[in-house]
This record gives C-alpha cells, sequence and structure tokens, in this order.
C-alpha cells in the first residue's frame, strides 16, 4: 500500500465501504509553516509522506461557489471536523470547524490561520485543528490506497513532535493530550466522503523536536558511544536544542529561542526597507531574496546580500547564546561536543539554488562556535523529515 | 581587436577575444553567481568590453538584417537586447543558466532609478512572477518519498532503552 501513489487514489470509489481498517500508526511533525505526517506500521514500513501546509482557514460561510484550483486532492481540501466529545473536555479547542487548506484557501478570500512563537503550541487551538485535519487527511488517503472507506471508527495511534518548551513539563504533556484525544469525524465535501477516527489519550506520544532529530540521527547512522553531541533544530518559528552523551539522550534545554525562519524574515525585511528607503518587502519577496541574494523592487534587481548576513549574524548569534546556555545546564563544555547537527531548511539557506553571495546560517554558527572550540564539526541534516522519521523509529523502538 | 572567438548560443555570436576574456574572467572569478549586475556607464572598463561586444553584435546582425540597429547604435543599446545576449554568452561560457541585470547608471536607491525614469530589464524576473504571499504544499509530483522500510530490531539495538534512558 502506498499513499503516495495519488493515481491509485483518485480512482478511488470513496462510495466503498469495508471493514478491513486496522489501527494506524501516524508520526506528525507539527511545524510552523509545514506538517509532515508519516503513516506507518508495526512492522517498520512507512506507507506514505505528506508535506502539507500548516496555515489554513475557518470558514464562516461557504465556498461552493469556489471552483476547485485543479485536479490534485490537495486542490480539494475543504473539511468540515466535528469532535464528538468535546463537551466532555475541560479545554475543548473546538467542537466543530469548517476548514480549508491548500490551494483552494489561496484562490478563497479567506482569511489564514497560522501557529504563532508567542504561544505554546499547546496553548494554541491551530495545533489541535491542524493536527486533527492531517490525521483525517492521511486516513483518507490510506483508505483509498487500500480502495474503501472505513466502515467504522478507525483508532489512531499518534506520535507528534512539539517545541521542548512544551515537552519539559509532564502537566503540559498530559494537557495537549487531554485537548487532542477524542472521537472524530470528518467530512470531505469536495472529496463526497466521511470518516471517522479516534485518538485515546494512551495512544498519543509527543517527543521534542530537537530529540526527534537525534533519535533520527541515532536510528540512520548511530553516533560515537564515547563522544558527545549536539543538535540544533530551527523551526519556522523558534529552534530548540538537544545533547547525546556517551550513547544517552540527555534532557533538553527547557527554554524554546523564538527564534526561526520566519524571524530571518522578519529582520531582513526591516534592513532592506531601512536601506532602500522603501516599505518592508513581503514575506514572499524576502524568500526569494535568500535564495539569490537579489531583491526584485520595482522594475530594479537590487543586491541586498549585506541585509542576509546581517540577520543570519543576528539569529546565529541567539542560536549561539542559547546553545551555550543549553550546554551549561548539561554540564556540558564546548570542546566536548565532536559534532553538532543543524537541522531545519533555515540553516542552509542560500545553498539550495548554488548561490554564494551569503554563506548559510550555519556557517554563520559555525563561525561562532570555532571561537569556542576549534575542533567540533558542523553538519547540516540534509532531510527535511528527519523529525517525523525521528518520531517514527521512536513509536517503532516502543510499540511491543 | 585581436584574435576573434566564436561561441555558440542560438546560432553563432563573434566577440572579440577581449571580450571573452573579460566574460571569461568575471565567470571565474564568481563561479557560482547566478546574478552579476553590470552598471552601463559606471565603469569605463566595462563600458569598453560591452561597447567592444555591442558592436561586433550588431555588425553581426546589421549583415543578415539591413533593419538591425548598426554599429552606431551600440552606444544606446537596447537594454533587453543586452540583458539577452549577455544571458546567451554566459550560459555558453558557463555551461549554465546565469542571471544578468544590465542597467543604464548607477543605481544607489530606488528614489534615483525612479527619478531618471530609465527603461530597465531583468532576466531574473523569469522566475520571479509568484505574488502569493502564503505557503502551499507542494503539489502531490513533488511529494516526498517516505523512508524506507527499517529493520526493528536494528533499531531498537540502536535507539534502545539505553539510548533514551536519559530523557
Amino acid at each position: 500500500m502506498e499513499l503516495n501513489n495519488f493515481t491509485a487514489i483518485k480512482g478511488c470509489d470513496f462510495a466503498r465501504r469495508n471493514t478491513q481498517h486496522s489501527p494506524m500508526f501516524l508520526a506528525m511533525d507539527l511545524g510552523s509553516t509545514e506538517t509532515r505526517s508519516l503513516v506507518f506500521n508495526s512492522a517498520g514500513e512507512s506507507q506514505g509522506l505528506i508535506h502539507l501546509d500548516s496555515n489554513y482557514a475557518i470558514l464562516s460561510r461557504g465556498i461552493d461557489h469556489i471552483g476547485n484550483p485543479d485536479d490534485e486532492l490537495s486542490s480539494k481540501l475543504e473539511a468540515v471536523i466535528i469532535d464528538r466529545t468535546a463537551g466532555n473536555k475541560t479545554e475543548a479547542p473546538f467542537s466543530k470547524v469548517h476548514v480549508v487548506k491548500g490551494k483552494l484557501r489561496n484562490v478563497a478570500d479567506v482569511h489564514v490561520v497560522n501557529t504563532t512563537a508567542n504561544a505554546s503550541k499547546i496553548d494554541q487551538d491551530p495545533t489541535y485543528i491542524n493536527c486533527v485535519f492531517n490525521t483525517a487527511y492521511m486516513l483518507l488517503l490510506r483508505s483509498a490506497a487500500m480502495g474503501a472507506l472505513p466502515e467504522a471508527t478507525v483508532p489512531v495511534d499518534i506520535t507528534v513532535s512539539m517545541p521542548p518548551e512544551d515537552t519539559i513539563s509532564q502537566n503540559r504533556i498530559d494537557r495537549f493530550k487531554s485537548r487532542l484525544a477524542g472521537q472524530y469525524q470528518v467530512t470531505f465535501p469536495r472529496l463526497d466522503s466521511t470518516i471517522q477516527f479516534e485518538i485515546k489519550a494512551e495512544d498519543i506520544t509527543v517527543i521534542s523536536e530537537p530529540n526527534a532529530v537525534a533519535i533520527y540521527q541515532q536510528g540512520t547512522d548511530p553516533l560515537d558511544q564515547e563522544s558527545a553531541f549536539g543538535f540544533i533544530d530551527i523551526g519556522g518559528r523558534s529552534a530548540g536544542y538537544s545533547f547525546v552523551r556517551g550513547g544517552v539522550l540527555l534532557e533538553d534545554n527547557c527554554v524554546t529561542e523564538p527564534v526561526g525562519g520566519n524571524t530571518m524574515q522578519n529582520i531582513i525585511a526591516t534592513l532592506v526597507a531601512d536601506k532602500l528607503n522603501i516599505h518592508r518587502p513581503t514575506n514572499d519577496v524576502v524568500n526569494r531574496a535568500l535564495k539569490t541574494g537579489n531583491i526584485k523592487i520595482g522594475s530594479r534587481m537590487i543586491d541586498i546580500s549585506s541585509c542576509i548576513n546581517a540577520a543570519k549574524q543576528e539569529i546565529a548569534s541567539t542560536l549561539f547564546n542559547g546553545f551555550t546556555t543549553a550546554m551549561d545546564s548539561n554540564n556540558l563544555q564546548a570542546q566536548q561536543l565532536s559534532k553538532i547537527f543543524c537541522s531545519g531548511r533555515s540553516f542552509g539557506v542560500s545553498q539550495d539554488e548554488g548561490g554564494i553571495k551569503s554563506p548559510s546560517l550555519m556557517n554563520a554558527l559555525e563561525g561562532m562556535f570555532r571561537l569556542r572550540s576549534p575542533y567540533t564539526d558542523f553538519q547540516l541534516i540534509d532531510s527535511q523529515d528527519a523529525i517525523v522519521t525521528g518520531l517514527m523509529y521512536a513509536r517503532l523502538c516502543a510499540v511491543e | 581587436m585581436g584574435e576573434e572567438k566564436k561561441i555558440s548560443i542560438s546560432g553563432t555570436i563573434t566577440i572579440s577575444a577581449s571580450v571573452f576574456e573579460s566574460i571569461s574572467a568575471a565567470v571565474e572569478l564568481m563561479p557560482s553567481v547566478l546574478g552579476i549586475y553590470i552598471p552601463l556607464g559606471e565603469s569605463d572598463a566595462i563600458d569598453a568590453w560591452l561597447s567592444e561586444m555591442f558592436t561586433d553584435y550588431f555588425r553581426m546582425k546589421a549583415e543578415f538584417d539591413p533593419t538591425a540597429k548598426s554599429k552606431a547604435a551600440a552606444s544606446n543599446v537596447d537594454l533587453n537586447e543586452t540583458n539577452q545576449l549577455l544571458r546567451d554568452i554566459l550560459r555558453a561560457i558557463n555551461k549554465r543558466p546565469v542571471g544578468v541585470v544590465a542597467t543604464q547608471g548607477m543605481m544607489t536607491s530606488p528614489a534615483v532609478t525612479q527619478s531618471a525614469g530609465e527603461a530597465t530589464t531583468s532576466v531574473f524576473a523569469d522566475n520571479d512572477t509568484s505574488t502569493d504571499e502564503s505557503y502551499v504544499s507542494p503539489p502531490q509530483d513533488e511529494q516526498p518519498a517516505p523512508p524506507p522500510p527499517v529493520d526493528i530490531n536494528k533499531l531498537r539495538n540502536r535507539v534502545g532503552a539505553s539510548f533514551l534512558k536519559g530523557k
């Protein structure tokens, strides 16, 4: 069964029902920008990996008059989500929401909801809506790949990643579980399908993002047991640290740095506006500039590599300070670390398209760290799916 | 003008050896540069090789197309044509796509740019059409492949209780 086989899925008769649906194991990296969901089975076979934008819009009116942008499944992502157990919860994030995502959201004139770094993910309702939506989407894909939708409610076992600040306290993890656990009914009107699934609190596993990266690395290419290693994971809106020493994953630093790729975009936008005496460029424009070092203003293409470098230095400086504090709290010296692994798109940006006008964020951080420990190596983790794969590894190791 | 070099673009363009060397040197100095900003009128040296190149280019073009710009028009070059020509030449030399921006006069700030009211083009605009603000997930055919199957026993040996005991 292959969820990513969209041709087969398109041909699925969603009216067909059967009872042959086993529990679904799901790993989910709930990023601020993109959510990566991975379906796997207890035998260690991954069945499908989907990247879907985390942004969504809640509809208060019908959008039936808007046609599908194209024939892709991700262009028909309108869903009505009902939490049948909302009445039993003390802090239900929602009871019924009408949500639209993907290209369809783009063509509809609707207000987009994002997660923010100003509050913990556990405290934000978008985290739950996103999680439930993506669970439903993955279950729908799995069902289509199996040739029929489930007749009954499907149990879902889910492993999700959170920033370290959300995983350091068992109370907060329990709160997340109590808010997410429930019985859900999700209808995709543009796909003529309704599915039902249940997530029990005991079937929810929460792992910090940098720990998931460390588990991914250990599972993929085992770390030397005699050495110590650092892990820095940077996302769209926050970053976190983790360490492995003597073959043991240490505690996280409890502080999540509120800096990420979006912070870098904002700094660059401000610097460019100041330098060129213009309005702040949009994130989209800045994103493209990050690949080339140039920004298109009006009819002109202007080199803004100095602004990009300055922003990277600022972010690297924040990460460096946070990381050294985290080392202190784990009783580690800089020179003890033989290697620091960096994961997250922002670390490698500027090298994506071969541009050399601005060194990567990892290079900037490496330059700072070298002053403390000249013999510590830095390595970029290339995979964008390190976290979600690490989550799967962690869950597989716990499956009895 | 020295020995002539021929580089194949769409057809053949003849440029002088010095122009070829200048461009080659620039490409060699910046092997990964995607964009080269060439401010016309900013530097005598750049002007010299540009005008030399355009002289050749327009001479050649005039020979085949009587309506094309003459050699004399090279001093007032068409920027669209300039950009296209530079891009083609650099691509041919460098064997890969490059971006080129040729503009007239100094570009110090947008205010200067606007008041000058100059005609400017940019080949970067080729891939620069999106105005979308928000991120949208990749299309179906660009979705990543799932990770390969895992040997559970091997995985448990690597990421077992001893690895996670510090948690």
